[in-house]
């Protein structure tokens, strides 16, 4: 999902860095105090997320969990994965610091869609749809990040059926898995602590 | 609280074992080609990945793709300088990586090899070489493996270290602008 260095064109990344400065702008005068710890802790759980493998025939895709923070964040979570892909390129060479606005995009854009439609299901009283909005959320962060990133690269001359095609392939195992961990997720926050789902 | 600390170290041991999602390009000159391999840093090879080579000048000279083991090799072309190797893998996985050619230095000490190892019997010496070279690297192969995986804990701590300092910077300044 993150996109190297190198690949796009200039426009591209500019508009990507626009949605990017926008999307954090909100997000940070969102955030009030109490809300800086949960943002912080997503933050990091993203930033580890992605060293999660899971092989995929030729190919390899890891966890990315944008759905996860999307619907406890809203739209601190472009702050939180902004934060977390930075220290990913600078640390592990992921992507690269031109491309950091194009991928923030492409990942904290489907988790902020995915709050505005699962934030008020995951409340529900009952566990068992709660739990079924979460897998959604899970599913679909992942997903629309992969038609985000076929997008970007249309204009490098790829064409988009074919690398949307192929991105989501490879991670049709890994929106399963998030959907999943993010379902299980919501129903234990639910019971533990439900007042994190309010936000 | 504690079930985020714990969620997270669930998360640490599931990373602990795996590695960095990025595509790597190797290139090493054999005889008059020039070899390149492709792999994602898990080890999958990059295959079926387009290849450009550039030249010194920066023009674009050769144009590929690598085969399912990840390997492309082209004839080493004329002149001199380096030529950059782009590796373009799908999804936006792009590497780069350089190797000089036409330098009077590799070029002569090969063929000194060369006419020697006709001298003393040809391909065979050639393969033992190769062979001890080999074995010969291996530890020290292994040994920068490891070093680069000690590395990646370090930096995955340090990542942590950095979001919940500036978190902690965070809450400080809100806390003092409100007294």
């Amino acid at each position: 999902m993150h996109i190297s260095e190198g690949i796009l064109s200039a426009p591209v990344l500019l508009s990507g860095a626009g949605v990017t400065m926008v999307g954090t702008a909100l997000g940070l005068r969102g955030m009030k105090e109490e809300k800086i710890p949960r943002t912080a802790l997503l933050s990091s759980a993203f930033f580890v997320a992605s060293l999660v493998h899971v092989p995929v025939g030729p190919s390899s895709a890891h966890l990315i969990l944008n759905g996860l923070v999307g619907i406890l964040l809203g739209w601190a979570a472009f702050p939180a994965i902004l934060l977390g892909l930075t220290l990913q390129a600078a640390l592990f060479q992921f992507g690269g610091l031109t491309t950091l606005g194009v991928n923030t995009m492409n990942m904290a854009l489907p988790a902020v869609i995915c709050y505005f439609l699962f934030h008020v299901w995951v409340k529900n009283k009952s566990p068992a749809l709660a739990g079924i909005a979460g897998f959604l959320a899970g599913f679909l962060g992942v997903l629309l990040s992969g038609l985000m990133v076929a997008l970007s690269l249309v204009f490098t001359g790829e064409y988009f059926r074919q690398v949307a095609r192929l991105v989501i392939i490879v991670h049709l195992p890994i929106m399963f898995i998030e959907g999943v961990v993010t379902g299980f997720i919501v129903v234990f926050l639910r019971k533990v602590k439900p007042e994190i789902l309010e936000g | 609280m504690r079930k985020g600390i714990f969620l997270f170290c669930f998360l640490l041991l599931l990373s602990s074992s795996l590695f960095a999602h990025r595509v790597n390009v190797f290139a090493y000159k054999e005889g008059d080609k020039i070899c390149l391999e492709g792999y994602f840093s898990d080890g999958t090879p990059a295959r079926d990945s387009k290849v450009e080579v550039y030249n010194q000048e920066g023009r674009k000279i050769l144009e590929g793709k690598t085969n399912e083991k990840g390997e492309f090799a082209f004839p080493v072309p004329q002149g001199k300088g380096d030529l950059k190797i782009v590796l373009l893998a799908s999804m936006g996985h792009r590497a780069e990586t350089s190797i000089s050619i036409g330098g009077g230095l590799p070029l002569q000490t090969e063929k000194a090899e060369r006419v020697e190892a006709k001298k003393l019997g040809g391909n065979e010496i050639e393969k033992i070489v190769e062979v001890s070279v080999e074995k010969a690297m291996k530890p020290v192969i292994k040994m920068i493996e490891e070093e680069n995986r000690r590395l990646r804990l370090t930096d995955i701590l340090g990542g942590i270290g950095y979001i919940l300092g500036l978190a902690g910077v965070a809450l400080y300044f809100l806390s003092r602008g409100k007294k």
